[in-house]
């Protein structure tokens, strides 16, 4: 079964390839964009950092870290596994059939039929150079679970934003234009590029439990280098993703059964 | 046949007056859209405004006052320069050669350019009223922002807005065009964005940049998609200086288009359709 899929996935994967070979020169300025986007959002923490010295108490460095988690956990999403937004495709072109009457798993065909977006990886790489460049520059000793509990917390902000976006996009089956609404949802991950504690509390709680984007980069950052004052919320954070995504199954599965075809 | 000078330019401000038209009402179809492109823009006003807040009160000193500051970032939010119905003309263009629907513009009795004007003008129109004007109000009522600086800074902010419009749909069409060459222009559209939100000073007032940055953005003509109507309204630029920065839209708006003209007579020749 491991073996079917991922044969699949690699067969997917060289179509995508062969396309972007079409698209060279697009391609290559993508890659070069993406770069320039998060050159843009270094730059603006750089300039911020010219006029002060610690936002409410977090270094450069300290925030450099919040940032490469989030920016990590983000492009990893969008990289692999941006199912929701391509879900309402299938819907609303009549795509959806063609899918269902394949034998594979329906998500896995969708997630791997655009399968990886490479300019998206290449952010991925950003975020991980900005994790290293803060952690080796912070008074920090890195132990031996750190490699478990980064990497552990990392897949769960991704299926964090995957289970969101997926209950979103669910109401693609009855609402048929839920674009916006997953833009605007996501537009939220900027939040957790920076300390939670700095918003009101309607905004702390939204931000928390209900798209929890401080799971993904504030919380375990902070665990990481205030252990004590927020071992709780560093401990949660990586079981938060696991959770949202046995709810967002649930109501996938609820949806599906309600998918009427257009029937042409 | 004096009449029919007056007459022709009568046809083409109707022609054109119902292409915007059209672009209201298909604009009007979506109504969610606009609900949520409200609540984008008031979430991340949300946004600035704390990150603003936090970032002042952890400053010793600052080159802005608190409240020029904060009116500013959330203006900024609420006349947003970047929203989808000013890149329609990216996608309009590029995605119209890549399926070739854009041959069904080209055989139109009007001109492509003036045709993808007319469109991007009717969906900004209403753009401004239906989500920047609420947004705005939104921030006079939530978020205390300070009204314009004086009259004329009122006056000079509205002018500088169109300004700004036209200098973005300049840029636009350029940047869509380029699609003659690359087939598919998301990168570019990408690039220019994360661009234009630094050294048009959305993001950060140029007036906080470190020294040399300042100076390039200045000199660059991003700066007069947000960062001269901002000003403007905060009463940074004052007086004279009004008139002068929003006559440097004006100025490089000709330049851009001139060029995209240019470009576009090129690529006219160049268009080669994917399949059939």
């Amino acid at each position: 079964m491991m073996v079917y899929y991922a044969d699949l996935y690699l067969t997917y994967l060289r179509n995508l390839v062969r396309l972007m070979g079409q698209y060279r020169a697009d391609f290559l300025i993508m890659l070069t964009a993406s770069l320039i986007h998060d050159g843009s959002t270094l730059l603006l923490l750089t300039i911020i950092f010219t006029n002060i010295r610690q936002l409410q108490g977090w270094s450069f460095h300290e925030m450099l870290l919040i940032y490469g988690l989030s920016v990590t956990t983000r492009s990893l999403w969008n990289t692999f596994l941006d199912v929701p937004h391509r879900i309402q495709w299938y819907v609303r072109g009549g795509l959806l059939d063609t899918v269902l009457v394949r034998p594979p798993a329906l998500l896995f065909q969708i997630a791997a039929e655009h399968g990886i977006n490479p300019p998206a990886f290449g952010r991925v790489l950003v975020g991980l150079a900005a994790i290293v460049i803060a952690l080796t520059n912070l008074p920090v000793t890195v132990t031996w679970w750190w490699f478990l509990y980064l990497p552990l917390v990392i897949v769960s902000g991704v299926l964090i934003q995957f289970s969101v976006g997926m209950i979103l996009a669910s109401l693609s089956f009855w609402f048929t234009n839920v674009q916006s609404l997953l833009t605007t949802t996501f537009w939220l991950t900027g939040f957790g590029q920076y300390p939670v504690h700095i918003f009101a509390w309607p905004l702390q709680f939204l931000l928390t439990w209900i798209f929890p984007v401080a799971m993904m980069g504030f919380f375990p950052a902070a665990f990481l280098l205030r252990g004590d004052e927020y071992r709780f919320w560093g401990v949660l954070a990586p079981f938060m993703g696991f959770f949202f995504l046995a709810v967002a199954l649930s109501v996938w599965r609820v949806a599906l059964r309600h998918y009427q075809s257009t029937g042409s | 046949m004096t009449h029919s000078q007056p007459l022709q330019l009568r046809a083409i401000f109707i022609r054109y007056w119902g292409v915007m038209q059209l672009a209201i009402k298909t604009e009007l179809a979506y109504r969610f859209e606009f609900f949520s492109a409200i609540l984008g823009s008031l979430l991340t006003m949300l946004l600035v405004y704390y990150l603003w807040t936090a970032i002042y009160n952890s400053a010793e000193s600052m080159a802005m006052s608190y409240s020029n500051l904060i009116t500013y970032v959330c203006l900024g939010q609420a006349f947003s320069f970047a929203r989808p119905g000013q890149r329609r003309v990216i996608a309009r263009i590029s995605s119209g050669i890549r399926n070739g629907n854009i041959i069904f513009d080209l055989v139109r009795p009007a001109d492509f350019q003036a045709l993808a004007f007319s469109e991007t003008m009717g969906s900004y129109l209403m753009e401004t009223l239906l989500v920047s004007l609420p947004a705005y109000l939104a921030a006079l009522w939530f978020f205390g922002i300070d009204l314009p600086a004086s009259p004329t800074a009122a006056v000079g902010f509205v002018l500088s807005l169109g300004g700004a419009f036209l200098l973005v749909f300049a840029f636009d069409f350029f940047i869509g065009l380029l699609s003659f060459w690359t087939f598919s222009v998301w990168g570019l559209t990408y690039a220019k964005i994360a661009v234009t939100d630094i050294l048009a000073g959305t993001l950060i007032p140029l007036t906080l940049f470190p020294g040399w940055l300042r100076g390039i953005a200045l000199l660059l003509p991003f700066q007069g998609m947000a960062y001269t109507p901002l000003s403007i309204y905060t009463g940074v630029i004052e007086g004279a200086a009004i008139w002068t920065s929003i006559a440097g839209q004006l100025v490089w708006t000709i330049v851009l288009f001139g060029l995209t003209r240019l470009l576009w007579l090129k690529a006219r020749r160049r268009l080669e359709i994917q399949g059939g």
